[in-house]
């Protein structure tokens, strides 16, 4: 896979998962999944760890308004930087997407759900970011 | 074998033994619950009792069952300190005597009561094991089921821990025949002495589970506390929309109803409390997510059910 190709798929998924995570909090509370007060809680620490790699994707996606910049990226991948790129956001975004599931059907209680989120954000949170920064590190500039 | 075989059973059946005595002897819950105390200063606040009563303390303490007709003697105690500018002892008495009366004019029901039933609901403890103490400068009353005659009462208590002389306090008589949390059973009393409460109970549990099969939910869980005459608690969870009806959050309500005798025929004076919870689905919510449902909707949810049980009861109580 070509770098711009990766670049693109990656910022599509992160900004789309942002919206998707931040409408599942709001829909599940107005269906009754979580009192105002959960609603809030989670809200203020579920988005700002979203925030920080989707603000990667927006960087770069603001930084590439024609196609001319975005072809500067077409070096060929390896395969295992595809994989891992690929692997840890979507673990990541499945993951927070999961405890909100599990927090609303109560098979985890809220404190589980905060503590668990924090874990997550942890073990995956650190690794994504450098997984993401390796990748919109590059500026379009630097390429022309 | 048999020897070895009698060296093995001898301390399990010693053991056996000693929990059976231990069971017997411990009716009460283990402990209070952790955010009992929370919770029932942040219903001092809300019912603008605060104003009124300072909380001291709430503890449980080891009795044994033998001294459980002494006040003193019962296993939980709340401890509420009456706030007054007055340093002499009858105006204070009298000023507290006051408390009481406005509050029973006001509210229909009376300010003991509503606090010791209050005491129970937030620690889930059986109301024949719970005193609450009011001090009033040197002065201590003793809010608590009376074994004698089954109903709970005020009564001042000495300093040494033992009933001294049961004083009757001039509190005015309730003036509303049916207020949010009363209601009043026309008709003869039952031969039966628990009749009456069997049908009470019966009647709560039929609400909730037509409640619950009109919303398509499945059947709610009812934890009743044993029968008795002139009393009904009763415990239910799994419920949506009854006391929050434009949310679709779990309930969790306790109901205690004491049954009095009044000229017209039965009084049943209701004391409610509820929690409310989040979650979709059938599976309910662990017991540390839950929150206490405001005072004012729980009196709205309080004369709907007992309007609905009078209308019962004028029906014949099928």
């Amino acid at each position: 896979m070509i770098e711009s190709r990766l670049r693109n798929t990656i910022s599509i998924f992160l900004i789309v998962s942002h919206v998707v995570i931040f409408l599942l909090l709001i829909v599940m509370f107005m269906l009754g999944g979580l009192t105002q007060p959960e609603f809030t809680t989670s809200l203020s620490v579920v988005v700002p760890m979203l925030a920080a790699l989707t603000g990667l994707a927006v960087g770069y996606v603001t930084t590439v308004k024609k196609k001319a910049q975005m072809a500067a990226f077409s070096e060929e991948l390896s395969g295992v930087y595809v994989f891992t790129t690929f692997l840890l956001p979507i673990v990541f975004v499945l993951a927070i997407a999961g405890l909100i599931i599990a927090k609303v059907t109560n098979y985890a209680s809220f404190e589980q759900f905060k503590i668990a989120l924090a874990a997550v954000e942890t073990t995956f949170g650190a690794y994504t970011g450098k997984v993401l920064a390796s990748l919109f590190d590059k500026q379009p500039e630097a390429a022309k | 074998m048999t020897p070895v075989l009698s060296l093995c059973t001898r301390p399990l059946a010693i053991l056996l033994l000693l929990a059976g005595i231990v069971t017997a002897q411990t009716q009460s819950p283990a402990a209070i619950p952790e955010s009992a105390q929370s919770d029932f200063q942040k219903w001092l606040r809300e019912a603008h009792l605060v104003e009124h009563l300072d909380f001291q303390k709430l503890r449980r303490i080891s009795t044994s069952s033998v001294t459980k007709d002494d006040p003193a003697k019962r296993s939980l105690q709340l401890a509420l300190l009456f706030l007054t500018d007055e340093t002499e002892e009858t105006k204070a008495v009298g000023k507290f005597v006051s408390l009481l009366n406005q509050y029973q004019v006001t509210n229909g029901v009376s300010l003991p009561e509503t606090i010791f039933y209050k005491l129970i609901q937030t620690c889930d403890w059986p109301r024949a094991d719970a005193v609450v103490e009011i001090f009033v400068l040197e002065d201590t009353f003793a809010v608590y089921l009376d074994s004698a005659t089954r109903q709970v009462v005020i009564r001042e208590i000495n300093q040494r821990d033992s009933v001294r002389q049961p004083i009757t306090l001039p509190l005015t008589a309730v003036t509303a025949s049916s207020g949010p949390g009363l209601a009043v059973l026309k008709g003869a009393k039952p031969t039966d002495p628990n009749t009456l409460a069997r049908k009470i109970e019966g009647f709560f549990e039929n609400y909730f589970v037509e409640a619950n099969r009109k919303a398509q939910l499945h059947d709610p869980q009812f934890s009743p506390e044993p029968i008795e005459a002139d009393y009904v608690g009763l415990k239910v969870a799994g419920v949506k929309r009854q006391v929050l009806p434009s949310d679709n959050y779990w309930e969790k309500i306790t109901i205690s109803v004491e049954i009095k005798s009044v000229p017209e025929g039965q009084k049943l004076v209701c004391y409610l409390s509820g929690k409310y919870a989040s979650g979709l689905f059938g599976r309910l919510p662990s017991d540390n997510d839950y929150a206490d449902i405001e005072e004012s909707k729980l009196r709205s949810f309080t004369g709907t059910i007992l309007r609905r049980l009078q209308d019962y009861f004028a029906a014949g109580a099928p």
